[in-house]
């Protein structure tokens, strides 16, 4: 065989090679699995900035689950928001996935896509409250918008404009929301660049928005406890209302990143009937002693309410971040039990410090899911708060990290 | 103190061979001259095919053999455009004759150009590192910027974010970024990739380009891990004019200009050239985030001005001493992909000042002396100062801070000026015809004055601080060559320091911090080729080699990337098998067949980790590679050149265990995200001379294909993962043709021929179809 039948069988190869029709059909099962259960796990990439999320449906608590049949959303973006059999799922908030809120309803306990919502780019849509079957509300972080939304047929039926109530800036920036009474509570972060708000604002501010009129009522703030930034987007439950229909409003403090401040991470509350802040109820959580943990709270990096004034939270702890230590993969978050009416943190025995992918909470019938991402495992512990035990090994071990938790109910 | 002694052992470990050196038998040195007008041809091949030697002229014209065995040999000397002589030499021990040569220019020059191009690349070849040469004179006309070449090469992959200046990225085996080295004739600039980048220097202005894999030579003074790129600059003759534009779509136009001329009885050399690039890249894009959106870029102006002055001199004390003055302008706006971006650009100037001295048998008898210098003041600026944000629809939307801005988490109005001076000295000292030394040594100083007002305002604080920084790598490789030249083994050792003086604020303390931080470390590598025949050949390479943190990794931005002062250098052991066959020169066929065989480990791997509100560079892991490539370059006929080439690269996640922890990493194993694992190219060229009729003519028509195929964005995980950068084929179709014996050079190319939805990364996208069209204008 000459040296031109060598080459032109070379070339012919690499042409064939890349003439074939590749097999990429999926094996079997439809995307996102089956059952009651929706975890989410997130597995970073080796450039740090970008990543794969991972959702899907279990089938009760499992051993070992791996992501071959999870539904692939947007890295990094705020928890989905659930509603009944309803889940919507952001863009993420890097901005590298298609600007649209995607709604899957789980029916035969499996997800099926039911629709999609146009937003635009750069939106910062991170939290949805649903007033009824025809109307949603969708916070916008970035563009300083809410966007009101038919929930059912996908469709934008109006929005309402917050631009004006910036500090600073033609941006309030949205975070987490409620509905009470008709009245739609937004908390604002008042942030003017970066993370933080300006360093002397430190003031907590929420609109409150007529959810007939869709129109702004007010902006309230409370400027004497220097406890600021009202919500914290990406966490769904930040904002709540305990049994009395009081609303407790977590505050992020600038996430402890202007020293030499009054900024402060804490809870207010407004009670029943009032739309201006409690001033009878300031809960200073930056600083703040944690029974059972020798270092000091800095912020609730995620939280949700139990009952009885209980609420189970993960705080962010400074002291446990190593020299020159920073990011998500620092392991600095502590699970706790708050006692909201008497303003005490108990640690939750049992729970190793978690990292930045591992602050879950969430409801299991009437115990408590933590995922946990710490030095020696990971995976989704079981709480009981009737026992205040948990679990001595994780009842979920996912592939990547305990990103989210959400049961829907048998 | 502990530095400098080791700078002087080392010295001395260089010179020292000298006070046993031989005397060198049976050399010869030949001086390559115009028959016509009396200019030196700087670039002329020898050869002595019976001895299987050979050399090139040097910038002098001249070229020397040594270690012959006395007799009498013919020596084969090619140059391009001129024809070829053989001529009888007669070595003497004790005599070392120098014999002037002249050539005369031939009317039909094209097979030689092909010849003498191979030849050139063939001596680089045969270098005991694994390299790819590829020498300019095949591909001008058919290429529009090096990014084109880099991409028809094997194991090279280039990762572009857009048009026409856009960054790009160089991949050599699946390692990338800060990992590879880019050297301008041997000169790093990695430092400088704000006013230099790859793609800038227009193709006419280059003799060859040279890619190293896997290990990179001590000769090169930069840290790289993955592999190096040298782009060898042109030696234009004495005189000179070489003028080209070219009109690319997109309203792209790029023009460049050198002149030279000489007095050649003192040995005086003047050189002015430059280029200017405009580009509006307004080409039209799917946006990857909207499946009913197509977006006409138009905010991804680039302009480059480039304009240099030099003055040689070469019968002074030292062979050549050079002094060069370039000034580098840049404009670039700042396209929006996700979002739109009206207003945020950048603009960089770059004023450098070099001098460059070299003289063979420096002091003694083969030892050659280069020793660079430059100073360069170089100013960057980000401008992103709009009041408020454009959504593509019209709609306006508040900016990213109180200060405006449209890009990133604040407004920016920087002004970063920064001095650097670097220091290159390289001596080679060949003690006989078995063994040579080298040493390599590349000293950098760099202030950096940075200042953003904009961005103090609204973070509140201070980031920005100014910072020293000094680094001095240094290497020594010994060769080794059997006197039958069966054998060739380079052994390198380099070590590597790294100071940085500066401040740092913080976000957790509210007082700013000082930093000195003082770092070295080591690397070593051998590579070794053995000739099985006189046209196969084995090459091995092992290599442990280290790259240093760099600035931006080490200080962050004071803000949303945290410093990083414990950063471990990123260190990576390599070993490379490989064979060629090479006819380059023997056969009419010119056959080259070259396989090579690959493996990687990759440790302390710096990434980018992002956090909640901070993030920060971290060491990160380990992965390892193996692969192979293979490539074959022939001339099927004596009018058809073609060439083929694939690599198959796997790279794997090896970390046992997830970041500071004990916990199972759930990736161990699973291929690495966001890098291609198979590619392929190949291509056609045909060649006629006066195929229109005529005389003093030259046509070349050429077809390129490549084909990467589809890979994950990140790591493996569900079947239904979407983020897939899809599997592309692309084809390029080139003319060119000369007239005038080559003086006057039209040249016009398609490039992605069949207008593939071309993606970088997986949501960047790149021009459809496009083409270009190019005159040039030689004297000689």
């Amino acid at each position: 065989m000459n040296k031109k039948t060598i080459l032109l069988a070379m070339m012919s190869i690499v042409l064939i090679t890349s003439a074939c029709k590749k097999n990429d059909d999926p094996e079997v099962n439809l995307p996102g699995g089956k059952g009651d259960i929706a975890i989410l796990t997130i597995i970073p990439n080796p450039d740090g900035m970008t990543g794969g999320q991972f959702i899907q449906l279990i089938d009760g608590l499992q051993p070992t689950v791996d992501n071959a049949n999870a539904i692939a959303v947007g890295y990094g973006g705020a928890s989905p928001y659930f509603n009944g059999n309803d889940m919507y799922v952001f863009p993420s908030y890097m901005g590298d996935t298609k600007n649209e809120l995607v709604k899957y309803t789980r029916s035969n306990r499996q997800f099926t896509k039911a629709g999609t919502l146009k937003l635009p780019e750069k939106s910062g849509a991170t939290n949805i409250v649903q007033l009824s079957a025809e109307k949603a509300y969708l916070g916008c972080a970035s563009i300083g918008k809410i966007i009101i939304f038919n929930p059912q047929k996908m469709e934008k039926t109006g929005e309402i404009d917050l631009t004006s109530l910036g500090i600073e800036d033609k941006n309030p920036d949205i975070g987490a929301m409620i509905i009470r009474d008709g009245l739609l509570y937004v908390g604002l972060n008042q942030m003017v660049g970066g993370w933080i708000p300006p360093a002397t604002y430190t003031n907590t501010d929420i609109a409150i928005i007529d959810t007939k009129a869709d129109k702004l009522l007010k902006m309230i703030s409370e400027t004497t406890s220097h406890i600021s930034m009202a919500t914290r987007p990406i966490d769904p439950y930040c904002i709540f209302a305990d049994e009395k229909n009081d609303i407790y409003v977590s505050c992020i403090g600038a996430f402890g990143m202007l020293p030499g401040t009054e900024h402060k991470a804490g809870v207010l509350r407004i009670k029943s009937g009032e739309t201006e802040f409690d001033q009878s109820y300031k809960y200073t959580i930056t600083g703040a002693a944690i029974q059972g943990e020798q270092k000091t709270a800095g912020f609730i990096s995620s939280i949700v309410y139990a009952g009885n004034g209980k609420a189970y939270a993960y705080i962010n702890v400074p002291g446990y971040y190593k020299p020159g230590e920073m990011g998500h993969s620092a392991i600095a978050d502590r699970a706790v039990e708050i006692d909201l009416y008497n303003k005490t943190m108990k640690k939750i025995e049992g729970l190793d410090l978690t990292n930045g992918y591992g602050i879950s909470v969430a409801k299991y019938d009437n115990k408590i899911i933590f995922g946990n991402a710490s030095a020696k495992n990971k995976g989704f512990y079981l709480y009981d708060p009737a026992t205040q035990k948990v679990s001595e090994k994780p009842v979920i071990v996912p592939v990547g990290n305990p990103y989210g938790f959400h049961y829907f109910g048998k | 103190m502990k530095h400098k002694t080791l700078f002087i052992i080392l010295i001395l470990l260089c010179l020292s061979p000298m006070l046993w050196a031989q005397s060198n038998k049976g050399k010869y040195s030949v001086v390559v001259i115009d028959d016509n007008n009396e200019e030196t041809l700087p670039g002329a091949t020898l050869y002595i095919e019976s001895l299987k030697k050979a050399a090139i002229t040097d910038r002098n014209g001249e070229a020397f053999f040594s270690n012959l065995p006395e007799g009498t040999f013919v020596v084969k000397i090619s140059y391009v455009g001129y024809k070829s002589i053989n001529k009888n030499i007669t070595i003497i021990y004790g005599k070392s004759p120098k014999v002037v040569i002249r050539l005369t220019r031939e009317a039909n020059s094209l097979q030689e150009v092909v010849i003498t191009g191979k030849t050139e690349a063939r001596l680089l070849r045969e270098q005991a590192m694994p390299v790819s040469v590829i020498s300019m004179q095949q591909l001008q006309g058919t290429v529009s910027n090096i990014q084109d070449v880099l991409a028809k090469t094997v194991g090279v992959t280039i990762r572009s974010s857009g048009g026409v200046g856009a960054a790009s990225r160089i991949s050599v085996r699946g390692l990338e970024g800060k990992r590879i080295g880019f050297f301008i004739d041997g000169s790093p600039m990695n430092d400088n990739s704000d006013f230099i980048d790859i793609n800038d220097i227009p193709v006419e202005m280059i003799n060859r380009i040279e890619i190293y894999k896997g290990v990179v030579p001590a000769k090169f003074g930069g840290s790289a891990v993955g592999g190096a790129v040298n782009i060898v600059i042109r030696e234009y003759p004495p005189k000179y004019l070489d003028a080209n534009y070219t009109i690319e779509s997109f309203n792209t136009h790029k023009a460049s200009l050198a002149l030279k001329r000489n007095i050649a009885e003192k040995g005086y050399e003047f050189g002015a050239g430059g280029f200017y690039t405009y580009s509006d890249n307004n080409y039209t894009m799917q946006s990857p985030f909207d499946d009913d959106l197509k977006i006409k870029r138009d905010h991804d102006q680039f302009k480059k001005y480039v304009g240099a002055v030099s003055f040689k001199a070469r019968k002074w004390w030292f062979d050549l001493v050079e002094f060069e003055l370039p000034f580098i302008r840049t404009e670039k706006q700042i396209q929006g992909i996700e979002y739109n971006i009206r207003q945020a650009h950048t603009t960089s100037n770059a004023l450098v000042f070099a001098n460059k001295m070299e003289k063979e048998n420096f002091l003694t008898e083969g030892l050659d002396f280069e020793n660079n210098i430059s100073y360069a003041y170089t100013q960057f600026g980000l401008i992103d100062t709009a009041a408020y944000r454009v959504g593509w629809d019209g709609s306006i939307y508040p900016a990213i801070s109180a200060k405006g801005g449209e890009i990133g988490m604040w407004a920016s109005n920087s002004d970063n000026k920064k001095h650097i001076l670097l220091h290159k000295l390289n001596l080679n000292y060949v003690i006989n015809a078995n063994h040579s030394l080298n040493f390599n040594s590349v000293f950098n100083w760099a202030y950096g004055i940075p200042q953003n007002p904009l961005k103090e305002l609204v973070i509140g604080y201070k980031t920005d601080f100014n910072s020293h920084m000094k680094s001095w790598i240094s290497g020594l490789s010994y060769d080794f060559r059997t006197s039958n030249d069966k054998l060739l083994n380079s052994l390198s050792a380099k070590y590597y320091f790294y100071a940085m003086n500066t401040t740092l604020a913080s976000i957790v303390s509210p007082t700013p911090e000082k930093i000195n931080m003082k770092k070295h470390d080591f690397g070593v590598s051998n590579a070794l080729r053995y000739r099985i025949t006189s046209d196969l050949m084995l090459k091995t390479a092992l290599g442990y080699d280290v790259r240093l943190p760099s600035e931006t990794e080490l200080l962050g931005d004071g803000f949303i990337i945290a410093p990083a002062g414990n950063l471990e250098p990123e260190r990576n052991t390599s070993i490379n098998l490989g064979f060629l066959y090479d006819l380059t020169g023997k056969h009419r066929s010119n056959l080259q067949i070259e396989v090579n065989a690959f493996a990687m480990y990759l440790q302390n791997m710096i990434r980018f980790t992002g956090g909640f509100l901070q993030s920060q560079y971290q060491n990160f892991g380990e992965m390892r590679t193996i692969g192979i490539e293979a490539e074959v370059k022939a001339d099927i006929a004596s009018w058809l050149y073609g060439y083929t080439n694939a690599t198959y690269q796997d790279l794997r996640d090896t970390r046992k265990f997830e970041q500071n922890t004990t916990v199972p990493n759930p990736t161990k194993g699973s291929r690495m995200p966001n890098i291609p694992y198979f590619m392929a190219n190949a291509g056609l060229e045909f060649h006629k001379e006066n195929l229109f009729g005529g005389k003093d003519q030259n046509s070349r028509l050429f077809a390129d294909a490549a084909f990467v195929e589809e890979y994950l964005y990140d790591f493996e995980q569900s079947n239904f993962q979407e983020r897939r950068i899809p599997r592309t084929i692309s084809v390029n179709l080139g003319a060119e043709h000369s007239f005038m014996n080559g003086k006057i050079t039209v040249s016009a190319k398609i490039n992605n021929l069949t207008n593939t939805r071309m993606l970088s990364e997986f949501n960047r996208p790149l021009p459809g179809r496009n083409f270009g069209l190019r005159l040039r204008y030689v004297i000689k």
